[in-house]
């Protein structure tokens, strides 16, 4: 039984993380930046780039 | 800037440009259409691929995919707000880095977020970049030493606009997500706890402990999603109508109250704890998609109506300049052509004018002006002449800004749905005490009686207006944005169903809105001092044809001389007496009498032929095919124009519109008339100008393809970004098949609410069965309202 209200406690404490993270989301507002976030694995390959014609030539 | 040097770009290049050719535009990817010359649908499509090349971002073509959105021609004017010189000034006197929020227009993928920080890496102090493409906003963190201005104009270079950040956006919307997320959370270890209770935990602490828990849950939802409902439907009925909102507050506060008395009466029968907070997780998740459809329409758009954008044209130094309205200067002279606005108010220099004041006071006769009498911010010059004012108050002080003001009716609550939620919530209401009754005085079971009404009154979730029918309005809306067209108004699609007529304007609408000099060679062989003339007589008017011809006379760079009068005779054409000549260009009888010329413009001196030049206007690709789609659906199609009845008929004849819908010569005024008495509660009015605003307020909607003029689009329910008139009869469909859909979820929710109150009345209804089938009904009217939409929307043609 004692374990079992253990895992009710785990539960809870999880459910307000949750809370919390979504929390801290919604204000920084990353759920608005999903392009950004899109693009993250091509900032590595764009230092790499020329940045304009001529640079390329 | 000089009328002069405005308005001109080289013609769109013929050879490709990019890496990876794609049919259509080169730039956008949309069909050209059997009219165009170059590679590119329009100049703002030209000028962006340009500076993209130029700055090294060909890339963003590989990241956006074939398809974008066509810029406009009109996209690509200066960047000259007020607002940023301000932010400049600001920025250059701080001493640490300062954060910069403003409205962003035109950002719609990954591609462009990419751009927009490509862009800004490259600039000297540029610290951060935050590319909010949802709520159409840029934040930018930057030192003292970046050049903003600089940046704006870089990007307005590549085709997206700027405006100042309108919190009106901020705030509501986090404020609600915040409460969704959290009332998830709850419903989801509401469930959880509450399946062990029903599963039959034993009795004993670990049952008090998850029953107390379920409680605790329950009550949490109500109190952060409560209030969302209670207070929209505490205000509905203090304005004494009925609002979708109040089902759904009368079940939270029926199903707490229920609840309460289950958990302190310690009546397990009536633990409806997990469906309670499921209820309010489900209703919240409905009010998001509703609030965020038509918001991200709007972001797609500058928040403030285009004011900055709004041009007249100012005698400064002898010449003509076209300038911001928000840069004018109490004395200031203006030159107000046939069919724009006084945009202050203003002496009348001219000897009379007559001005339309219908867009202020509803007045629809024009009235007269004596010189020196004040004519108010707003009024329409309807006179026959370009007229002179100058200018008694700033822009700021103006009462234009108030008519500028986009009209604000918010979300989709319409009348037909209004009232079923009042019978609703009678019908419920009545049900419960009939179940109380019937148990309590038949039975002699007052607990069974409240339990009976206590499951009536939970298992009754009007999921079908509270989640199904959001989630078809915002599937209509995201459908239609990946088609092009921007639905601006919540309660268009509601009200677009009642329409029976389309009434279009011929120029800029049907037609693409350019005129072209078709013998512009021609203009060459006239003496200079008669091409400077045939110049003034253009410069004043607003005509396509003077507005092409000074296009083509550009290039000898004319001077533009304030001591001419020119009079403008509707229908016919200008004339103008200066230097011992009298000088006429327009129709053949007009301009040189007796002559024979067959040309449908005249250029004349003293009543002598000199030069006969073509114009020619060019039809939206798929204007005649999408007129005779809409008549064989049934619509009645019109056309109400400025421009000459000959030639409204001609377009009238070649589109397939029935000559007596073919109106010419209409006046701003003469158009609202029109429709004033030709049913306009069933009318769609599409427009490209401030002459089709009078109409668009009175027809029962309004749509633009114009989305860079001023203003306009802020004043009509949709806009649309497609090259062809394709998106009217896409909105018209889609307004259909809603409210097919609609209709059909609240059948669904009638039949299952009468299958559970069956249940209910007859003491069938335990907890555990209402925790299933509340949620069920919902996941299910969800899930069928998807696939429908989705099966439907595919339909639209593309």
């Amino acid at each position: 039984m004692e374990v079992l209200e253990l895992t009710v406690f785990a539960s809870v404490v999880l459910g307000l993380a949750a809370v919390l993270f979504f929390a801290w989301n919604v204000r920084s507002r990353s759920h608005e930046h999903t392009e950004h976030l899109a693009l993250l694995p091509l900032a590595n390959d764009e230092r790499s780039r020329p940045k304009t014609e001529e640079e390329a030539l | 800037m000089t009328l002069a040097s405005t308005t001109v770009l080289p013609p769109p290049p013929a050879a490709p440009v990019l890496a990876t050719p794609i049919e259509g535009c080169a730039h956008c990817g949309k069909p050209l259409g059997s009219d165009a010359g170059g590679t590119f649908c329009c100049h703002g499509c030209q000028a962006v691929n340009s500076a993209l090349r130029a700055s090294g971002l060909d890339r963003y073509y590989a990241l956006r995919g074939p398809l974008g959105e066509p810029i406009g021609d009109g996209a690509q004017a200066g960047l000259d707000h007020a607002f940023i010189e301000q932010l400049q000034a600001d920025l250059s006197a701080a001493v640490k880095p300062q954060r910069i929020a403003l409205s962003l227009q035109g950002a719609r993928c990954a591609a462009c977020v990419w751009v927009l920080e490509q862009l800004f890496t490259r600039m000297p102090g540029a610290l951060r970049v935050q590319v909010n493409v949802a709520r159409g906003g840029l934040e930018l963190l930057v030192e003292p030493s970046f050049e903003l201005r600089r940046y704006l104009e870089d990007i307005a270079a590549v085709g997206y606009r700027v405006g100042p950040r309108n919190a009106r956006l901020e705030g509501r919307n986090d404020d609600l997500l915040m409460r969704l997320g959290a009332c998830v959370a709850l419903a989801l270890n509401a469930m959880a706890f509450s399946a062990a209770l029903h599963l039959g935990v034993e009795a004993g602490p670990l049952r008090e402990l998850l029953n107390d828990l379920s409680f605790i849950a329950a009550v949490l939802s109500v109190l952060i999603g409560g209030p969302v409902f209670f207070g929209s439907a505490l205000r509905s009925l203090r304005a004494g109508v009925l609002h979708l909102d109040l089902p759904i507050a009368v079940g939270i506060a029926l199903t707490a109250t229920a609840a309460t008395w289950a958990y302190f009466g310690q009546h397990a029968q009536a633990a409806y704890f997990d469906s309670l907070a499921a209820f309010v997780a489900l209703m919240l998740g409905g009010r998001y998609l509703q609030e965020r459809a038509v918001e991200r329409n709007r972001a797609a758009l500058l928040d403030d109506p285009g004011i900055d954008t709004l041009q007249c044209r100012r005698e400064r130094d002898g010449a003509l300049e076209i300038t911001r309205c928000a840069a004018l200067s109490s004395g200031d002279t203006l030159l107000i052509p046939p069919g724009e606005l006084v945009p202050v108010a203003a002496t009348l220099l001219s000897e009379s004018a007559s001005c339309s004041l219908a867009w202020i006071d509803g007045e629809s006769e024009p009235r007269p002006f004596a010189q020196d009498e004040r004519v108010p911010a707003g009024a329409i010059n309807v006179s026959d002449r370009a007229l002179r004012v100058r200018a008694l108050e700033t822009f700021a002080s103006s009462e234009l800004l108030e008519l500028l003001k986009p009209s604000s009716t918010e979300h989709a609550t319409t009348k037909h749905l209004n009232r079923f939620a009042g019978v609703y919530v009678l019908a419920v209401l009545a049900l419960a005490v009939l179940g109380f009754l019937v148990h309590a005085l038949v039975y002699g079971d007052v607990s069974q009686g409240l339990a009976v009404a206590t499951a009536i009154c939970v298992v009754t979730c009007p999921c079908a207006l509270g989640i199904a029918v959001p989630l078809a309005y915002e599937l209509s809306h995201v459908a239609l944005r990946k088609r092009g067209i921007f639905v601006r108004d919540a309660s268009f699609l509601d009200r677009a169903r009642d329409v029976r007529q389309v009434a279009f304007d011929k120029t800029g609408t049907l037609t693409t809105g350019r005129l072209s000099v078709a013998n512009a060679e021609a203009l060459a062989g006239l003496p200079s001092a008669e091409r400077e003339a045939l110049y003034q007589l253009c410069a004043r008017s607003i005509h396509p044809k003077s507005m092409a011809i000074r296009s083509a006379l550009e290039r000898w760079a004319p001077r533009y001389r304030t001591d001419v009068a020119v009079k403008e005779q509707a229908g016919h054409g200008l004339s103008a007496e200066f230097d011992g000549h009298v000088y006429r260009l327009g129709r053949a009888a007009f301009a040189a009498p007796g002559d024979g010329c067959a040309s449908d413009t005249c250029f004349s001196v003293d009543g002598a032929m000199r030069l006969a030049i073509e114009t020619s206007e060019t039809f939206r690709a798929d204007a005649a095919r999408e007129i005779e789609l809409l008549r064989a659906k049934g619509y009645r199609v019109a056309i109400l124009s400025g421009d000459a009845e000959g030639r409204v008929a001609a377009a009238a004849a070649r589109l397939g519109v029935a000559a007596e819908d073919a109106f010419g010569g209409c006046s701003p005024a003469g158009k609202a008339e029109w429709l004033a008495a030709h049913d306009p509660e069933h009318t769609l009015m599409v427009g490209d100008g401030i002459n089709d605003a009078l109409a668009m307020q009175t027809a029962r909607c309004g749509a633009t393809p114009a989305i860079d003029r001023p203003f306009l689009p802020a004043r009509t329910d949709f806009y649309f970004t497609t090259p062809g008139l394709l998106a009217i009869g896409t909105a018209l469909d889609a307004a259909r098949d809603l409210h097919a859909m609609v209709r059909s979820n609240i059948g669904f929710a009638i039949a299952y609410n009468a299958l559970v109150v069956s249940l209910a009345l007859v003491g069938a209804m335990k907890p555990w069965l209402a925790a299933i089938v509340m949620p069920l009904s919902s996941v299910v009217v969800v899930i069928r309202t998807s696939a429908v939409m989705a099966r439907r929307s595919r339909a639209w043609r593309s």
